[in-house]
């Protein structure tokens, strides 16, 4: 009786465990079937390299949104990875125990906040920063609805996710490494750089995965801010249109036009195989990190 | 000539106060980040907060 509960049990948790990657695999070949009709009258070369959007033409080219994807995403990325790590390493290395445990909360506050008062946020006050500040700083004209724009909102949405995680990795590197090193005379910085920022090289990695899935897929906050243009960006302070904004603004005015759901849904794929390939990359490189640490 | 062992400790050191005023400067700019969205929607919210705007039934004629 003990052994058949047990082999249920370990059957039942296996069951339960594989579900999710399923429910992944599930909904890549869900959406993959519903945009099958759009594949046998583009080619997907054409759907993924074609900037022509024009639906009601049948022209349904891609690349305007997954180019607007990755230029959000970078500009966010770039803004929020050295400044959350620098604001970990402050909260774990430096700040005194009172800063810490008061910054602690701020910071899950930041995160709980609606994407939807982050746009709203974005539209009062960084659009126009950077329409009527940074936009003649640096020589050019933009309304402000630009991937900057969209880029610093998003930004500042990575903050907790990056942080929260970096502060966890900083938080296993046992005391007794650090003590060394300090007692070894280097500086509280060399010890934070050759010993914390080292052994939790990983950790930050994934930190900065985790916040790149975050704002890959961040929809109402981007879409607010980012003007919503189906063109190529050029530069910061173009419009540009996400893949997600383009599926929040049309999925619901699709029906009178034909092949439009598939496009959408071919959208919704790519994006989801964008994801899924990242996640995959930096699982690897997380690997031969562990390794080389090793 | 080469650098005295103390010029390098006090460059040591320099590094250190840079990399600290530095991350120390990255907190607080994501805590005011915070502040600012909290601060501005909240300066734009409060003059238009009322009892008689949350009391009554919506009746049309928007």
């Amino acid at each position: 009786m003990r052994l058949l509960k047990d082999t249920l049990a370990r059957r039942g948790m296996g069951i339960v465990t594989a579900l999710p990657g399923l429910l992944v695999l599930l909904i890549v070949v869900g959406l993959f079937l519903k945009s099958k009709a759009i594949l046998g009258v583009q080619p997907l070369s054409q759907l993924l390299f074609s900037s022509a959007w024009h639906p009601l033409k049948g022209e349904f080219g891609l690349l305007p949104f997954i180019t607007g994807t990755i230029w959000v995403t970078v500009t966010a990325l770039v803004l929020a990875v050295p400044v959350s790590i620098l604001a970990a390493v402050y909260l774990s290395e430096y700040a005194p125990r009172w800063v810490r445990e008061s910054a602690k909360p701020v910071i899950d506050l930041l995160a709980g906040l609606p994407s939807v008062v982050y746009g709203v946020w974005g539209v009062i006050l960084v659009v126009p920063f950077v329409g009527n500040v940074l936009a003649p700083l640096a020589g050019v004209y933009s309304s402000g609805y630009s991937i900057l724009a969209g880029g610093i909102v998003l930004a500042i949405m990575t903050f907790p996710t990056i942080i929260h995680v970096t502060l966890e990795v900083f938080s296993t590197v046992p005391a007794a490494l650090r003590d060394a090193s300090l007692s070894l005379g280097a500086t509280k910085w060399e010890t934070t750089r050759h010993v914390v920022l080292r052994k939790g090289a990983q950790g930050i990695l994934a930190a900065s995965v985790l916040g790149f899935s975050r704002a890959f897929g961040e929809t109402m906050a981007v879409l607010m801010v980012v003007g919503n243009v189906p063109l190529v960006p050029r530069s910061l302070f173009d419009p540009g249109y996400p893949l997600p904004a383009l599926i929040a603004n049309n999925y619901g005015e699709m029906m009178s036009v034909p092949r439009y759901d598939a496009a959408l849904m071919m959208a919704a794929l790519v994006l989801m195989l964008i994801v899924l390939f990242f996640n995959v990359l930096a699982r690897r490189t997380l690997i031969r990190v562990e390794r080389r640490v090793r | 000539m080469k650098a005295l062992p103390g010029g390098r400790i006090a460059g040591r050191k320099r590094a250190d106060v840079f990399f600290r005023v530095l991350a120390a400067v990255s907190a607080a700019a994501v805590l005011l980040s915070l502040l600012l969205i909290l601060g501005t929607i909240l300066w734009k919210a409060i003059p238009a907060l009322s009892l008689s705007m949350l009391t009554p039934t919506p009746k049309g004629d928007f």
